[in-house]
């Protein structure tokens, strides 16, 4: 730590980690903060000195129907899109850690492959493929696809982690006690894997929610809310209510994620441990 | 009228992937009714012959069959059996009564029958008043009571258990022993006890298979597995015995037979003590083993008019209260000789001592 061993004269000792440590923390944090800082100031322009509070910008972003509509698009897919992939997520946790599958660690990279392509080489491919070959129009089913392909690996790797986490024989005590494996996933592995799965729709939610490339791309003239902001960049006056939404996005996320990360380790079913 | 073969298991072997092979050509019989335990050291595929039993895993050939039925392709959830895990595996979302009637909800019995059912099972491992609290709120104990109430109100027709004792403090396990044999006597289900502790073994069962790398060496009731163990791998796993490499030097015709104990000398040991359980017909000058139990050698005086006699130096003596162990050392003999004595001997470290021993009490095992 940083603070041991206070020299007379100095009130604390600074050590070449912590410095770097607190130099890491606001580089990080340092310019996601001054978002809402300026989204109360009373200037159009973002620059320092602030000159007055005010809290004009948050009222006529309620007005913009443009926004709201970008908005309830965004909530939309993030909805659809993180039901969906919680539920193949499940699905592919499952299989991995409960049956001797061949190929394993091969079906696994797989499915976590999207998440290492870059965004921008995903979203050009499934656009041409969705065009031109396929002749759909890009649409909001189109975006949910996409971000299908990165949430379901997250929700994967969060599902996993609960599935190995409790002991098999809960599982084979169920299939002696009489139930089918069918009964025995609703009885038994569900109940016991919820919090893994309320943490992976959380998770998937925001990850849809915030995602910008896929979006773009494949958003055709129906725009998510990071489309929505982008576009309004351009116009210098709208910016001040593009900062006080990006405020509010800031604070839903980090409460949900906050959340899904307690509920997933708030352990009610560790309640059998293998001796 | 119990059946012989109530449970038979006939040439089951099993494998994992082509080099492990856990369960190899096990054929053996449990009659019904009878509390059976499987003994052995960790990996020697006890474990895996109650989960071929339970239908976690399936033979990779050979047949089980419970009561005439035969089990393969049946899968667990649809055989007469049912378990308690060696980590109990009590459903941690669920409270006393909701592990209890887990199993009951496919029969769909009346809520008045199956109240008395649970509370039935729950009186039989009593743990009566506590049907409402909490799978987490529970103690070892208790949970393996829950465990035990949850298999036997489905009224299984053979009840496997895997080390349901281990994780038990040493009182708590002694208690548990007697109070399960005495369970099982009263409901009158034939018992599968997976173990790894030979005196829980010897406690309970009424008869044991010891198993070593997936193969039975022996099948017996718990006395003849201690005083006619045919073989010197089960010899040394049950209880303390002492070897001494020997040859046969005289055939028994319904009399004694004469030994010639390496380093030691002429021995006799009953013909009855050295034909029973061997399935195998000595020859004269065969190489052989000549085993004794730590007990049934006697000290000093006691010695003297016995049909074996030898003189050994007393290298050790381990006092434990009500007796104790002498390790005694013989010119020409290679091992410690191992004694237990009532402890108001008066044995002083480094004397010359009588050790002898009656001809009925050798056990003789091939080599």
């Amino acid at each position: 730590m940083a603070a041991v061993a206070a020299k007379p004269g100095l009130p604390f000792k600074i050590s070449p980690l912590g410095a770097y440590a607190a130099f890491f923390l606001v580089f990080i944090y340092g310019p996601v903060l001054l978002l809402p800082l300026f989204s109360f100031s009373d200037s159009q322009y973002v620059a320092l000195p602030i000159t007055g509070f005010t809290t004009q910008w948050y009222e006529q972003m309620f007005q913009a129907d443009q926004l709201q509509g970008a908005l309830f698009n965004s909530l939309k897919v993030a909805t659809v899109t993180s039901i969906v992939a919680t539920a193949l997520a499940m699905m592919a946790a499952l299989a991995l850690t409960r049956y001797r599958v061949p190929g394993r660690s091969v079906i696994s990279g797989t499915i976590i492959l999207p998440l290492v392509i870059p965004g921008i080489i995903l979203g050009v491919s499934i656009l041409v493929v969705m065009v031109q070959v396929l002749g759909v129009t890009p649409s909001l089913w189109s975006v949910g696809a996409g971000h299908l392909l990165i949430c379901t690996p997250f929700g994967m790797l969060i599902l996993i982690s609960r599935l190995e986490g409790f002991d098999r024989s809960l599982e084979e005590a169920s299939l002696d006690l009489g139930e089918t494996r069918f009964v025995t996933f609703f009885r038994v592995t569900l109940p016991l894997a919820l919090p893994g799965v309320v943490a992976s729709i959380l998770t998937t939610f925001t990850l849809s929610f915030d995602e910008f490339i896929l979006a773009f791309f494949l958003a055709g003239v129906e725009p998510t809310l990071p489309v929505y902001i982008w576009s309004q960049l351009r116009f210098p006056q709208r910016l001040p209510s593009v900062l006080a939404l990006g405020s509010i996005i800031l604070v839903v996320s980090f409460a949900v994620i906050a959340f899904a990360e307690w509920y997933r380790r708030r352990d009610v079913a560790t309640g059998a441990k293998p001796v | 009228m119990a059946r012989a073969d109530y449970i038979s298991i006939q040439e089951v072997t099993k494998r994992f992937g082509s080099k492990v092979t856990a369960v190899d050509d096990v054929s053996l019989d449990i009659r019904q009714g009878e509390f059976f335990s499987l003994l052995g050291a960790s990996g020697c595929g006890k474990t895996t012959l109650l989960r071929l039993l339970a239908g976690f895993e399936q033979p990779s050939s050979g047949e089980i069959m419970i009561d005439g039925q035969p089990l393969s392709g049946v899968p667990a959830h649809q055989r007469p059996t049912n378990m308690v895990f060696q980590s109990y595996a009590i459903f941690p979302h669920l409270n006393v009564i909701g592990n209890v009637a887990y199993g009951l909800r496919k029969d769909k019995l009346p809520r008045e029958e199956l109240r008395n059912r649970v509370e039935q099972a729950l009186h039989m491992v009593k743990l009566d008043g506590l049907a409402e609290r909490k799978a987490t709120e529970l103690s070892g104990g208790q949970r393996q009571r829950v465990a035990l109430a949850r298999a036997l109100v489905k009224r299984p027709k053979v009840l496997l258990l895997d080390e349901p004792l281990s994780a038990l403090d040493k009182k708590l396990r002694e208690d548990m022993q007697i109070e399960l044999r005495l369970l099982q006597q009263e409901v009158g289900i034939t018992f599968v006890f997976v173990t790894h502790d030979q005196e829980e073994a010897l406690t309970m069962s009424d008869r044991i298979a010891v198993m070593s790398g997936g193969k039975v060496l022996q099948i017996a009731s718990p006395t003849d597995l201690y005083e006619r163990p045919t073989s010197t791998e089960v010899a040394g796993f049950i209880g303390q015995m002492n070897f001494f490499p020997a040859e046969v030097a005289s055939l028994a015709n319904g009399q004694d037979m004469q030994l010639e104990v390496d380093g030691v000398g002429p021995a006799r040991v009953a013909g009855e003590a050295a034909v029973s359980g061997a399935t195998h017909s000595w020859r004269q000058g065969e190489a052989v083993t000549l085993a004794l139990r730590p007990e049934r050698l006697r000290l000093g005086p006691a010695a003297e008019a016995l049909d074996n006699r030898m003189t050994a130096r007393i290298e050790a003596v381990a006092y434990l209260g009500d007796r104790c162990h002498v390790h005694l050392r013989a010119a020409g003999l290679k091992d410690a000789i191992l004694v237990t004595a009532a402890s108001d001997l008066n044995l002083a470290q480094g004397a010359e001592i009588a050790v002898g021993w009656p001809a009925e009490s050798g056990v003789l095992l091939s080599r």
